[in-house]
């Protein structure tokens, strides 16, 4: 298989001061993962998780304080000696609110276009069949009723597929989608979830498509990798992950997606809410009912636990041979 | 009696209509949900019963009767006696609804000081009481809210709702903005709360899987109007409106085998023109020709009902084939 993006062991810690106490937030713990080219990928966590600094390091806006992360082989650090708008043009973004991700005194034309002048040089008429084409490929058409108007004549939806043509128009590999949906209207999302689809099987674009919705990924990811708190603690094919959960977490996860169709309610282990501190152990144990004496003393490893499925939980570990003390 | 009975209720902004004729009735102990997308006016309609809507909203005409007064002619100051004891209100965002430079025994305290005063360690076991009962360590109470996770300052408003035993309480959206876990943590805690307490509420929200969960009727809101009002368990196995049925699409079942979340093309009408027909007809997959010229008044029978010529055709077709 062709992998396009590869993260290996990447970590980002941030530092706040809590009544003079430095206090350190791990948004990423020695993550990885491996995209293939034309792939789905979700990245599935909840507020917190460290899924949008991921988001960030791997777009380049924020650096990695250790690990390794690859586009195309070549390591972001070489990307950014001398090669860092190369870089840019191929790893585009595509953000949670398209309301605040658009400047509301430009036209469609003009927002589009500004990829199209910047990385591919077009203008004249050149220009303007291309911006016409993008349209059309993120369906805002008749083109010519969407290409003059103001981010305020647009609805939410509308938004997010002019954010994509944006996204689209530098010709990238890899478009990093923050949440496209989240903030849409949920007769909406479907839409645009397929317009992702649709850009990667007819324009060749991999996706990494973050969210904190299990459903969604579960639609339209090829893998799925879940995060809780900067640690990686299942991934593997989006439908066994998302389907029959390994990691209590994830379980946890699933359980709570409102489900009327249930036939009886489950009852719900939630343990404490509340942040614990994070000194060593299984980063779940704290609210994990199934912590065990093991998970208090050492970090579980991403372990096989079936073909194409990867939980880091000692509850299916052999865990004495698997156990990493930090 | 019922406890609120809604009459014709209409709702505008300047020359938009937010809320169309709006009918309703809710029992003494009941959970009404109302469902529906932004722009819909399931909010309009909550602020408007309890008469808190900000210009240039206005409730321009019908009756809002709560345990058979009318709300709408009810004077400001009769009303401010009747909010918080008999009527409160849960906002989307609990971290902007509390007061940021209280603590959270402060907000309980105002609010009792201010409707029903007593003596000082008894509002002090009162303040504790509510704590524990949305699940939070009654040591918190002398925390700012800022302090605070955002899955706790949602508790503490619900908390801070109920602490004058209100008979009804509006729930607008009070779950959207906190995470999937959290959010199930707060409608188990809301199921409990609701047999102790035996409250009324409009639960209002955007999420028909949490509504179908904890209402015990469902109204489902389109463009101003409700489309359709059930039971939430006949709602769910037979929805009789289209825009319901493609609204239940999706929520699809998390553990089913195929998941396919179809979405429902096209976008809501605008609410500054008024058009012939129903306005659910550009996007609807079954429209008649009918659809686009009639429009159908939404008549709610023993707590049930559906405004759309097709629901009326399939019954029709049932009582004769």
């Amino acid at each position: 298989m062709d992998s396009i993006l590869r993260l290996g062991k990447v970590s980002k810690t941030y530092s706040r001061k809590t009544n003079g106490h430095e206090q350190k937030i791990y948004a990423a713990r020695r993550v990885s993962f491996e995209l293939q080219t034309q792939h789905i990928m979700a990245l599935v966590g909840e507020s917190g998780s460290g899924k949008s600094t991921i988001a960030k390091l791997i777009t380049g806006v924020e650096h990695a304080d250790s690990g390794v992360i690859e586009f195309e082989g070549k390591t972001l650090s070489a990307w950014r000696r001398g090669h860092l708008a190369e870089y840019r043009r191929n790893v585009q973004m595509v953000f949670q609110d398209p309301y605040a991700a658009l400047n509301p005194l430009n036209t469609v034309r003009y927002t589009i276009s500004r990829p199209l002048v910047n990385y591919r040089k077009l203008h004249g008429e050149s220009l303007h069949n291309e911006i016409q084409r993008l349209l059309e490929v993120v369906h805002l058409t008749p083109v010519n009723e969407f290409i003059d108007k103001l981010p305020f004549e647009l609805s939410g939806g509308q938004l997010q597929r002019v954010v994509t043509a944006r996204a689209v128009a530098s010709n990238p590999k890899l478009i990093v989608a923050d949440e496209p949906v989240s903030m849409l209207d949920v007769s909406i999302r479907a839409e645009i979830l397929r317009l992702i689809e649709e850009l990667r099987s007819k324009q060749g674009v991999t996706f990494l498509y973050i969210t904190h919705d299990l459903i969604s990924a579960r639609m339209l990811a090829d893998e799925i990798v879940v995060l809780y708190r900067g640690t990686v603690v299942e991934t593997g094919n989006a439908r066994a992950v998302a389907k029959n959960p390994l990691h209590p977490y994830t379980q946890l996860l699933l359980q709570s997606i409102p489900n009327p169709w249930a036939t009886e309610e489950q009852p719900m282990a939630l343990g404490i809410l509340d942040r614990t501190s994070d000194d060593g152990g299984c980063v779940f144990r704290a609210r994990c009912p199934y912590a065990m004496e093991v998970c208090h003393q050492g970090v579980p490893e991403l372990t096989n636990a079936e073909s194409d499925h990867l939980v880091a939980c000692f509850l299916h570990h052999d865990a004495t041979t698997q156990m990493a003390v930090q | 009696m019922p406890l609120l009975d809604i009459q014709h209720l209409t709702v505008t902004y300047g020359n938009v209509q937010a809320v169309r004729d709006v009918s309703v009735t809710l029992e003494t102990g009941e959970i009404l949900g109302v469902v529906g997308e932004s722009g819909s006016g399931k909010s309009t309609l909550g602020y408007a019963v309890t008469k808190l809507l900000r210009p240039p909203g206005a409730i321009q005409s019908g009756r809002v009767l709560f345990e058979g007064t009318d709300l709408v002619s009810t004077l400001e100051s009769d009303l401010r006696k009747k909010r918080w004891t008999e009527i409160s209100v849960v906002m989307q965002s609990g971290m902007n609804a509390l007061n940021p430079v209280a603590t959270i025994r402060r907000q309980f305290e105002d609010a009792i000081i201010a409707h029903q005063p007593t003596g000082q360690s008894r509002m002090k076991e009162r303040v504790a009481e509510m704590l524990k009962m949305v699940n939070i360590d009654p040591r918190y109470a002398d925390n700012y809210p800022h302090e605070l996770s955002g899955g706790m300052k949602q508790r503490i408003s619900i908390a801070l709702a109920l602490v004058l035993e209100p008979k009804l309480i509006i729930f607008d959206e009070p779950t959207t903005a906190l995470d999937v876990v959290v959010q199930r943590f707060i409608v188990q805690n809301l199921k409990t709360l609701r047999s102790q307490y035996h409250f009324s509420a409009l639960f209002i929200s955007h999420d028909l899987g949490t509504v179908l969960e904890i209402a015990d009727r469902v109204a489902v809101m389109y463009a101003g109007k409700f489309v359709e009002i059930q039971p939430s368990g006949q709602l769910l196995r037979a929805p009789k409106h289209p825009y319901t049925q493609a609204l239940l699409q999706c929520f699809p079942d998390p553990r089913s085998d195929q998941i396919n979340i179809v979405g429902i093309p096209g976008t809501p009408p605008d609410l500054s023109v008024v058009q012939p027909g129903c306005a659910f007809a550009p996007r609807c997959s079954q429209v008649m020709t009918r659809c686009l010229t009639e429009s159908l008044a939404f008549v709610e029978v023993a707590g049930a009902g559906v405004a759309c010529h097709r629901a009326g055709l399939t019954e029709e077709v049932k009582q004769h084939g």
